[in-house]
């Protein structure tokens, strides 16, 4: 009798972890194709290893120009913009950087800053925060 | 008195630092910024002053200064101080009205303020007092006080900065001094890019408006920039394949170009040319196929003229008689006709430099130039802007085939116009003019692709997922996995795949 309520013991176990949802399971996922002609790309893919990014600066609109070299600088040292700027113009100019670039260096006059690439621009405003007093 | 100082005067001065005795025109506050941060960014100062555009408080056009209530004696409380200037001569003017009579006293006092290079962070000296009023009673809240004080002898007309303090003083009531129209004698002298300190001298050569330190041809006045794309000391490739409209084999090594651009513009931000250097590194293509650029956006007639391509008097391609290709709306050049005729079938394997084994042929240089600017004057159809032309805008190509409407661009670019349309949409193109696809699949494979860090290309027959091991993880992924995939790391490439 002790050997029989042994095996059903076992039988119920086996039973009940056999119907456990197994929540460690991959859910199905599309393989990675290993043949480029079975490859898709989404649509607006450029097959390029640049980004575009849109430099938007805005101007202080002042009464007193100011004008000096508005330049964007890559950490290696390139020069990926520059021009004559007049601090009191807004500016907007797209240009094109390795995509793997996070940040650029903005130079004019004796202000160097550095800027972050956030959703495909880079942006910077001339008008200070007012100090208060 | 809210005109705007004359641009291209201030510009000069402000430039080079210059001191024109007599003609250094004048520094104006008018509010009419409607925001007191955008006159802190011109270096003028406020203490307990701030602007309005009450009605009742405006003097003239939309905004003036208010005051505090002034119940301070001292010059220190509430005040304006202008930038660094070199003082010119006449009057400082300025308007001011009170908001209401309860008070006891009212005045304003002027002081100017040398520079002191000892005293930072403002490197002011001690304010010394030049001018003081002090208002008789009754006071006005209707008309307002028009006022003109001499600049002092002994600043008028100096080379050295000074600042110029209008200090509100006044004890008992709540009145408030409502103020407008300041003009001020003299040449802004503040470096706003500097934490506001006086100008630093600099050297302007060729007196183009761009200092030397900034200046890439100091000694050239039709001449300030260079940029470089990708950069000064590296190469973007680009790569196609030449089977288009059928997929070919996706080695991309049919035509395999790298480029560097450098734009020159002078200091209007004109360009004055742009210098494109090609390496042609391999043709794995039975083909004879051709290469060029268009100026995406730029009529041709915009363009002086261009040197520096290869093309045989005798090849598909016409040119005009300033090097552009013929029958073109946009500026198109055709750097060379036949890549076997510049780079030689080296007699064995398949192609040029793609077959491992076969001798290698030495690549083959162009350095093309287009003028658009020449000692200052454009082109009949006008100057080119910077802006107007991004590097995105060279749009590469092939010519396959030796078939001029046999045309090639990276995927999304547009044709030029002597494409042979009638390609579209055959085989395996899913060119789509009216959604704006060009030159992809149905599963949006392209023909081209151009690498702006460089490109080892893959060798004769090995679709550049077997080269490049994460490519197919880049690609479905939109470029977001895996954007270094053409690198060199652990795991990244098959070297055996690679040319």
């Amino acid at each position: 009798m002790k050997r029989h309520v042994t095996i059903l013991s076992l039988i119920l176990i086996v039973l009940f972890t056999s119907c456990r949802k197994d929540e460690t399971a991959t859910p199905d996922q599309p393989a990675t194709p290993t043949n480029i002609s079975d490859l898709k790309a989404p649509s607006g893919f450029s097959w390029s290893t640049s980004q575009s990014v849109t430099i938007e600066v805005t101007g202080l609109k002042s009464n007193i120009p100011f004008v000096r070299t508005l330049s964007f600088i890559a950490a290696d040292g390139t020069i990926v913009f520059q021009q004559t700027h007049n601090i009191n113009d807004d500016l907007t100019a797209v240009i094109s950087i390795p995509s793997e670039v996070s940040q650029l260096r903005m130079k004019f006059g004796q202000l160097s800053t550095d800027l972050p690439v956030v959703n495909g621009k880079l942006t910077y405003s001339f008008i200070p925060v007012d100090n208060g007093e | 008195m809210k005109s705007r100082i004359s641009h291209s005067l201030f510009s000069l001065i402000v430039i080079l630092g210059l001191n024109h005795s007599g003609a250094k025109g004048q520094v104006i506050l008018n509010c009419e910024s409607g925001n007191r941060a955008v006159e802190q960014g011109s270096c003028w100062a406020f203490g307990s002053t701030s602007y309005t555009n009450t009605a009742a408080q405006v003097i003239t056009g939309n905004w003036s200064t208010r005051s505090n209530q002034l119940t301070n004696p001292a010059p220190t409380a509430c005040w304006i101080k202008t930038p660094w200037m070199q003082m010119g001569s006449g009057n400082i003017t300025f308007n001011a009205r009170f908001e209401s009579t309860a008070g006891t006293t009212r005045g304003i006092e002027l002081y100017y303020i040398a520079y002191d290079p000892t005293d930072p962070p403002y490197y002011e000296a001690e304010p010394v007092q030049f001018y003081t009023y002090n208002w008789p009673k009754p006071w006005s809240t209707t008309v307002a006080q028009q006022f003109a004080v001499p600049i002092p002898a002994e600043i008028a007309n100096s080379s050295d900065p000074f600042k110029i303090r209008v200090s509100y003083v006044g004890t008992g009531g709540t009145a408030r001094i409502n103020s407008d129209d300041f003009v001020f004698p003299g040449a802004y002298y503040s470096d706003p890019t500097n934490g506001c300190l006086p100008l630093a001298g600099s050297v302007d050569t060729d007196g183009d408006g761009v200092a030397d330190t900034d200046d890439d041809y100091p000694q050239d006045p039709y001449r300030a920039y260079n940029t470089f794309y990708p950069s000064a000391v590296s190469y973007g490739t680009v790569a196609f394949e030449d089977n288009w409209p059928a997929k070919g084999d996706y080695d991309l090594n049919d035509v395999v170009v790298d480029y560097r651009i450098k734009h020159v513009a002078n200091a209007q931000n004109q360009l004055v040319e742009s210098v494109v250097q090609l390496i042609m590194k391999a043709s794995g293509a039975s083909f004879r196929n051709g290469f060029g650029f268009s100026l995406d956006g730029i009529a041709s007639n915009r363009v002086v003229s261009c040197s520096g391509h290869d093309v045989a008097a005798n090849s598909i391609f016409n040119l005009t008689s300033n090097g552009l290709e013929q029958g073109q709306t946009n500026a198109t050049v055709i750097a060379f006709d036949n890549f076997y005729r510049l780079m030689p079938y080296p007699g064995s394997g398949v192609g040029i430099n793609t077959t491992p084994g076969a001798p290698s042929v030495a690549s083959h240089d162009l350095t093309i130039t287009l003028t658009y600017m020449v000692n200052g004057v454009p082109a009949s159809g006008g100057a080119v802007s910077s802006n107007q032309l991004p590097f995105t805008s060279f749009n590469f190509f092939i010519v396959a085939k030796q078939t001029r409407g046999r045309e090639i661009h990276l995927p999304g670019y547009q044709p030029t116009n002597l494409v042979d349309a009638s390609y579209f949409g055959q085989d395996d193109d899913d060119t789509q003019p009216s959604v704006g696809k060009y030159y992809k699949t149905v599963n949006n494979l392209p023909w081209g692709i151009n690498v702006l860090q460089g490109f080892d290309y893959p060798v004769e027959l090995a679709p550049v997922n077997q080269a490049y091991l994460h490519f197919i993880e880049w690609a479905e992924s939109g470029g977001t996995n895996y954007p270094d995939w053409y690198g060199s790391g652990a795991g990244y490439r098959d070297n055996s795949k690679i040319y």
